[in-house]
């Protein structure tokens, strides 16, 4: 009788092991010092957003082995984990001590989360980027509101930061990032100008031309109608690679990897 | 590699030349190339994907036994070069960070329970094999420890 006790006791304690034990995986939005502060465009104007405002949908982390390669131009194949809801976030204004902004929790199986996927899309009357903000050049200052009707899809491989995210132990948390890189549109004065960061952005002269009485209210069909052919071909280019992982590029279903147009 | 064993040590021989041939990967914006050259010497190349050196590179090196803390960081030089030693004591998947401002990759080497270095992930057992494997050994464990219950049982019950 005492052994069956003790199998039935090693039966639940393997029962137990057996059990997954989750914790808790945050995402996050960051978009970096370029959405929150007052940066130079590669053409000389202080670019200061009020609101970067972006709809986040379809978010998915994922445990993949072997690590998932963006360069592949396919998506994850690990086991995915979706977050069900889909925000609209304002990068401009964080949530966070660390500049970042909570787009959603998951209760997540322990593991590594080391890739992640996301779409961006319009939804419920909002666009999928929206940005306010003024452009000053001299004495000229520009307030613009521009908004982007255009779906993207990303999917990325693991962070690339000062340190790794995506641990998620038994009854903690740990963090998967989406960061996304304005100054890939504008530019950044900052950087050498012959810098392909620079040589493949927009900057901010070509949108600055279709203000009127020193506003600036588009959509991308008035853009695609009042730029030339190859500045609307730049910003289109240049908003799909806006999506990264820290440092870490990512595919982009319609465009390719997120880095700069380096033609 | 372990420096005893003089017989790996010779097959190492046979396969440097390949070896020393890298491997490239193009993920956009970085061409990182990975090298084993001597074992356990690893070699880095980071360049951007204009040609142009990822200079002064932050590298960081994370070993598999403890993968959030960096094992070793250091810095590439003005041609985006950098080597170090891995410890070939310590088995399963080593991830290298090698990013510069805007820019950045994460690469992986897998080193065997021999010591032996991969820039590839060896190929591993199925999951479901393995869980079928352990259902079969746990309930065969269980099957035996019912049989000699039940003899115990029928030994007590017939004294």
């Amino acid at each position: 009788m005492k052994l069956r006790l003790l199998l039935l006791l090693g039966i639940l304690g393997l029962t137990a092991c057996a059990s997954p034990q989750n914790g808790t995986l945050e995402l996050l939005a960051n978009g970096e010092d370029f959405a929150r502060q007052p940066f130079t465009s590669k053409d000389g104007w202080t670019i200061d957003f009020e609101h970067v405002y972006l709809t986040l949908t379809a978010v998915t982390a994922y445990q993949t082995n072997p690590p998932f390669d963006a360069a592949s131009g396919q998506m994850p194949t690990g086991t995915p984990l979706p977050h069900p809801d889909s925000p609209t976030v304002d990068l401009a204004n964080p949530t966070r001590d660390d500049g970042t902004l909570l787009v959603g929790t998951i209760d997540a199986p322990t593991g590594h989360y080391n890739a992640i996927s996301w779409e961006m899309a319009p939804l419920n009357n909002n666009p999928t980027i929206h940005l306010l903000g003024t452009a000053t050049k001299d004495d000229q200052t520009i307030r613009f509101d521009i908004q982007v009707d255009q779906t993207y899809q990303y999917a990325c491989g693991e962070y690339v930061g000062d340190s790794r995210k995506g641990f998620v132990d038994p009854d903690t948390t740990d963090n998967l990032e989406m960061t996304f890189h304005f100054d890939h549109v504008f530019g950044d004065a900052d950087s050498d100008l012959s810098e392909p960061l620079n040589t493949g952005a927009l900057g901010f002269d070509p949108l600055a031309t279709l203000a009127t009485d020193n506003e600036l209210i588009a959509t991308l069909t008035d853009l695609e109608a009042n730029l030339t052919a190859d500045q609307y071909a730049t910003l289109l280019d240049t908003l799909a690679t806006l999506g990264h992982v820290g440092e870490g590029h990512c595919y982009e279903f319609t465009n390719g990897y997120t880095a700069h147009e380096t033609e | 590699m372990k420096q005893n064993n003089r017989g790996q040590r010779h097959l190492w021989l046979w396969l440097l030349p390949l070896l020393l041939l890298p491997t490239i990967a193009y993920a956009h914006g970085t061409v990182i190339t990975l090298g084993i050259a001597t074992p356990p010497t690893i070699t880095i190349n980071a360049l951007y994907d204009t040609g142009e050196p990822m200079s002064e590179a932050q590298i960081l090196v994370y070993a598999a036994d403890d993968p959030r803390n960096a094992w070793h960081t250091g810095t590439a030089d003005t041609a985006g070069n950098y080597q170090f030693d891995l410890d070939t004591n310590i088995e399963g998947q080593w991830s290298i960070a090698i990013r510069t401002a805007g820019h950045g990759e994460i690469r992986y080497l897998y080193v065997a329970r021999n010591g032996d270095i991969t820039l590839e992930q060896p190929e591993k057992r199925p999951l479901w094999q393995t869980a079928l494997m352990a259902t079969i050994v746990i309930v065969a464990l269980l099957g035996i420890a019912w049989y000699y219950s039940s003899q115990g049982e029928k030994n007590h019950a017939h004294s």
